[in-house]
């Protein structure tokens, strides 16, 4: 494909702008916001976007929202004129925005205006995708510097390029290898997606019970259809199964109640009436005998009691008799021992009485010295002592002595006076005072410590008033008084204790009276202890009470009797009745249906009635309650029978099966189309790695003469005498951005081919230095002459060492 | 005195065809077309003046058919215009106690027609026919034992025609491996000393054509039901009367036809047979094709051409080419494509690992991406 011309009316800023090309070198010079990457845009808006894009896609916001009319238009429109095959001109026009147009002249003269016929009518000219434009021949100038990062994902770009290569290594036979892979790999994605080919199972081992959802392939579909079928089968087995036993349990249970609970309820039934009155007249009938039992027995018993009746009767009467007999000796008893008592008391008290009359004539001759008496005496005699020691302590000591013998009275303290005869010399010694008297002449010698005088006559008091004190008891000395005393005290216990000895044994009865009842007691009475006389009142009392019970009961008994039949002449009559009822009960059970050989009495034969009654009720339960199950059971029985699923069943399996051959045999296909394509691929990129050392070793000033690709990308580059390598990702911006412009040449070399092309590059001179950029001048020269190369650069310098044909572009005018 | 019977059954009333991948309208046809058949029947044996219209089983396909179609089908036997309609339950409308399908039935069915579901003589003469019926009725779906046991242990015999009417598998004559549909065998039913034994179950009549000999025949189904059934569907036409002599003939009853056919082809001129060997009459087959074998690649991609035409010929046609593949040889690859080139490489290396089926992925695959 070859350029012509493109017309901008409007594009961007551009109102109305016609650009020409002309194969080989094409230079777009023009300063900054002159337009040329509005240009570049533009062919690549026209090629690749239909007037229909949606304003809210991606592209939109790239391509188009910018180059919008600013301010108010509305719409934008390019045309563009190429060449292709053999000289053969197309012109494609479009306009985006409000106004909408799509039209490719052809060669011969037609048109066509719908954009799927358009685009299919292009793809065969463009030769490449979409991608594969963006990657190599259009080069914007923002994505130059970044081509390896941007190649590097932009698959088309590369699968087109190694597509290329291949097919210089062997034709491709007509078919595109990368659309032949996509559609193996399509193939196996639809068949074996979320299965495990290997394994035979799905993927993560999600079976029936817990499968996938969405994007299963189709043999998983397969796989579960057949798993499902399989449990549609078991679980239809299971109902049919259920049908069919719920189904003859209910046939057995139904027979069973048809062929005997019913006719055995039926037969019991018949006689039910008839049982029942049974079960009322033999129970009373064998009351009737009973009773007639009882009648004789007693008919018998009757004349025994009234016999007992009189016996008993007549013992009472003596038990009485003998009971008062008993109480009067027991009065007799009673008085005697008490009489007895009395004669003991006085026995005990006589001498108890003399011997207090003794002690309180004792007691009355002793002199009346009572307890205070003693304390006063005892007072005085304190206070006597007291002062005599006061006195004494008055020591006074005195020598005398005379010529001749001398008589004295002496006299010390309140002592006795003493006749003494001094013969020459005598020492006195008195307490506080000394009297001494001889004839005519007395001394006193008195103590000067204290008032000896009033001790003295204290002493003399108080002397006098213990003298008539002892007097006035009738003693001498305060020991006799307290002998007295003692005394006194110890014969007024005696009296007193007598005196409670008496009182205790005589109580509240004086000695006197006691004295006079015995005296009028008689001669002493001889009579049985009253413990045997009472022993015998006891037993003649139960006796009595045992005796008047009986003949109470006999008399409740007799009155029952006598109620019952009035009297025991009629008892008789009684009997007679009773035997005719007898005979009417056993004459009405004749009448009655016999009770079955099969019970006991008419009492089990109505327990087993009732049993099959509820045995029938419950049967008939039963059957409600199984047919309810087996409606159910048949509603969710399958609407295709076990047979009908288990031949769609064989049905599935072979699809499944032939799914799982066909994934294989995809697999195989795809396992070969690999190894051939790994054993062209080490060569496949040789021819790629040429052209690109080529166009990159002038652009690095020859400093680097070596690419490695990993792919057809750039991975490293190097020196070939030399190990100095460099990763991509380290290069300068200068050499990056040679190697990015050696990349798009060599690409679009192969890429193009023999057909040629348009290559176009938005300044990729830019960064390079004076000498690199002259070299690449040359070598874009040199490119130039296979194919056509468009250029827009902003230095008039880049431009001249270009050549080829300039436009120049006026820089856009705001109005 | 001769009886003429009209002798059908098994004809699967409310069958859904959901067991194969039918279109739904073909679905709709097939269940709808088992209710024209039996419409057809009841014609026919107006047509025959059959005085006994006799069902051995399986008039419904499954125990819990809708109402709507219980009352459908006795709307249809309704119309038959003899003595009497007599329907026996099989083993898959089986009868168990308080069955709704048969209560339905029964509720509705006018005075001529009799359900079969005792174990015990049915008197005909009220129906002025001088036959009894002694009939075997399924009471669940599958049994390893039949139900002739009370005729065995009946005491005293009716005047007239004896006839019995049974459903379920005779040894040696109808596929039972497991013993599970009521089993019988031909010297069981001809010691029970009746005149004859209508019976069901196996969908082929048994025996072809005329003969007086056998104590027993099956009826076979009315309607081809599947693949499985390669007949066009019968019933049959029975003489009888009260000295044992029958004359019994089949009669041909059904629409459809399911045909399973295998065939290898060479050429097209192959399928060129096939497509005239249906001509004209293919409206009412259901075709079940496996076509297998190799074409030359011109011829491979001009078959569908006339498959096409054949399928459009026929009421239904299911296509397996599994196995039919383009006859791809190292000349055939050599031929179409360059040497050398990716498409040649490919496959004549899966030609030389004999790996025919990749081959055939492969060389498909190439001509899908070469369009």
């Amino acid at each position: 494909m070859n350029l012509q011309k493109v017309r901008l009316f409007p594009f961007g800023g551009t109102l109305e702008r016609d650009v020409d090309f002309s194969s080989g070198v094409n230079v777009i010079l023009g300063p900054n916001e002159a337009g040329k990457s509005t240009l570049v845009s533009a062919i690549f808006a026209i090629l690749f976007f239909a007037s229909s894009l949606r304003k809210n896609s991606s592209d939109w916001k790239d391509y188009f929202a910018p180059y919008m009319p600013y301010p108010h238009g509305d719409t934008i429109q390019v045309s563009l004129a190429f060449k292709c095959g053999r000289g053969k001109e197309y012109i494609l026009e479009r306009a985006w925005g409000e106004v909408k147009k799509d039209r490719l002249h052809l060669p011969d003269s037609s048109e066509v205006n719908n954009p799927d016929t358009i685009a299919e009518l292009l793809s065969p000219l463009l030769q490449y995708g979409r991608g594969t434009y963006e990657g190599v021949f259009l080069a914007r100038q923002a994505d130059l510097l970044h081509t390896v990062e941007l190649l590097r994902s932009n698959s088309e770009a590369t699968g087109s390029m190694a597509e290329t290569l291949r097919n210089l290594v062997f034709q491709s036979g007509g078919i595109s290898l990368e659309v032949l892979k996509e559609a193996l790999l399509n193939e196996k994605d639809e068949l074996l997606k979320l299965w495990d080919l290997q394994k035979g199972v799905p993927q993560g081992g999600r079976g029936i019970d817990n499968p996938y959802k969405r994007g299963r392939g189709e043999i998983l579909s397969a796989y579960y259809e057949v798993e499902e079928l399989k449990r549609k089968i078991r679980e239809g087995t299971a109902l049919e199964v259920r049908v069919e036993n719920l189904s003859v349990q209910l046939g057995e249970i139904v027979h069973e109640k048809k062929e005997k609970l019913e006719p055995t309820l039926k037969n019991m039934e018949k006689i039910e009436g008839e049982i029942q009155r049974r079960a009322m007249l033999e129970p009373r009938l064998a009351l009737l005998h009973e009773k007639e039992k009882s009648i004789r027995e007693l008919n018998a018993r009757w004349p025994q009691v009234v016999e007992r009746q009189k016996h008993q009767h007549a013992r009472l009467q003596e038990k009485i008799k003998e009971k008062a007999a008993l109480e009067k000796e027991l009065q007799a008893a009673k008085f005697a021992m008490e009489a007895r008592t009395q004669r003991e008391l006085l026995q005990k008290v006589k001498p108890l009485v003399d011997e207090l009359g003794e002690k309180k004539k004792e007691l009355q001759e002793l002199p009346q010295i009572n307890k205070d008496s003693i304390e006063a005496l005892e007072q005085l005699d304190a206070r006597l002592a007291q002062l005599q020691t006061t006195l004494k302590a008055m020591k006074l000591q005195g020598n005398m002595t005379c010529e001749n013998p001398l008589h004295l009275k002496v006299t010390s303290g309140v002592g006795e006076s003493q006749q003494l005869t001094v013969e020459r010399e005598i020492i006195f010694e008195a307490e506080g005072r000394l009297l001494l008297q001889s004839g005519d002449w007395t001394l006193e010698i008195k103590s000067g410590q204290g008032d000896v005088t009033g001790i003295i006559s204290k002493i003399e008091k108080t002397k006098n008033t213990l003298v008539q004190k002892l007097h006035a008891l009738a003693v001498n000395t305060r020991e006799e008084a307290r002998h007295i005393f003692d005394k006194r005290t110890e014969k007024e216990k005696i009296v007193e204790r007598l005196r409670v000895q008496i009182e205790t044994l005589l109580k509240n009865n004086s000695y006197g009276d006691l004295a006079k009842e015995v005296s009028q007691l008689g001669p002493e009475q001889s009579v049985r202890t009253l413990d045997l006389i009472g022993d015998d009142l006891k037993e003649a009392a139960v006796e009595e009470k045992s005796l008047t019970r009986e003949l109470r009961d006999i008399e409740a008994q007799l009155k029952k009797w006598e109620n019952e039949y009035d009297s025991y002449e009629k008892i008789v009559d009684a009997l007679v009745d009773l035997r005719a009822q007898v005979r009417e009960v056993e004459k009405e059970l004749d009448k009655l249906a016999p009770l079955p050989d099969k019970w006991q009495s008419p009492g089990a034969f109505m327990l087993s009635l009732q049993q099959v009654r509820e045995k029938n009720r419950s049967s008939q339960e039963t059957i409600y309650n199984l047919m309810r199950e087996l409606d159910q059971a048949k509603s969710e029985l399958p609407e295709e029978s076990v047979e009908e699923l288990e031949e769609r069943l064989l049905y599935s399996k072979r699809k499944f099966n032939n799914l799982k051959d066909r994934a294989r045999a995809v697999c195989m296909v795809e396992h070969e189309f690999q190894n051939i394509l790994g054993e062209v691929g080490s060569k496949a990129f040789d021819p790629l790695v040429a052209s690109l050392q080529k166009y990159f070793t002038p652009v690095t000033g020859y400093r680097y003469d070596m690419v490695f690709l990993e792919g057809s990308i750039p991975e490293r580059i190097g020196v070939s005498k030399g190990d100095r390598e460099l990763p991509v990702n380290l290069l300068s911006v200068g050499t990056s951005r040679g190697l990015a412009l050696a990349l798009r040449l060599a690409m679009a070399e192969h890429l193009w081919g023999r057909e040629g092309g348009f290559l176009i590059m938005d300044d990729p001179l830019v960064d390079l230095d004076p000498r690199r950029k002259e070299e690449a001048a040359r070598m874009l020269r040199d490119f130039s002459k296979s194919g056509q190369l468009i250029v827009t650069t902003c230095d008039p310098g880049t431009a001249q060492l270009l050549g080829g044909c300039c436009r120049t572009l006026e820089p856009v005018v705001i109005t | 005195m001769r009886i003429k019977i009209f002798h059908t059954g098994d004809i699967h009333l409310g069958m859904t065809y959901n067991n194969r991948g039918y279109p739904q309208e073909v679905r709709n046809e097939l269940v709808e077309a088992r209710f024209k058949t039996l419409a057809r029947l009841v014609e026919l044996a107006n047509h025959e003046k059959c005085k006994l219209f006799l069902v051995v089983g399986d008039l419904f396909h499954r125990t819990n058919v809708p109402r709507q179609s219980v009352l459908q089908a006795l709307k249809i036997l309704t119309s038959f215009e003899g003595n009497c309609v007599a329907v026996l339950p099989g083993n898959h409308d089986f009868r168990d106690e308080f069955s709704a399908l048969w209560k339905v039935f029964l509720d509705a069915a006018p005075d001529n027609v009799l359900l079969l579901d005792r174990k015990e003589p049915y008197d005909l003469r009220d129906f002025n026919l001088d036959m009894t019926l002694f009939p075997a009725p399924c009471d669940s779906k599958h049994s390893g034992e039949n139900r002739l046991g009370w005729i065995r242990e009946l005491g005293m015999r009716p005047a007239g025609i004896k006839l019995g009417v049974a459903h379920g598998s005779v040894k040696g004559i109808s596929p039972d491996f497991d013993g599970r549909y009521f089993p019988m065998e031909e010297r069981e039913l001809a010691e029970l000393n009746l005149h004859h034994w209508c019976l069901g179950h196996t969908h082929v009549t048994y025996p072809g054509g005329l003969t007086l000999e056998s104590p027993f025949t099956y009826c076979g189904t009315p309607e081809a039901d599947g693949f499985d059934c390669k007949h066009s569907g019968f019933a049959r036409i029975i003489l009888l009367d009260d000295q044992g002599n029958q004359e019994s003939r089949c009669v041909e009853t059904g629409r459809f036809k399911f045909n399973e056919l295998g065939i290898k082809i060479n050429n097209l001129d192959d399928l060129l047979e096939l497509e005239r060997e249906f001509a004209g009459k293919g409206e009412n087959i259901l075709l079940k094709l496996s076509l297998r074998g190799t074409l030359p690649r011109y011829e491979y991609n001009a078959r569908w051409e006339i498959i096409n035409r054949i399928r459009e010929s026929l009421f239904y046609m299911e296509l397996d080419e599994s196995s039919l593949s383009v006859e791809i040889t190292f000349d055939t690859i050599a031929e179409e494509f360059a040497r050398e080139s990716f498409p040649f490489l490919l496959l004549s290396r899966l030609a030389e690992k004999g790996e025919t089926e990749a081959l055939q992925v492969a060389y498909q695959m190439i001509k899908k991406v070469n369009k």
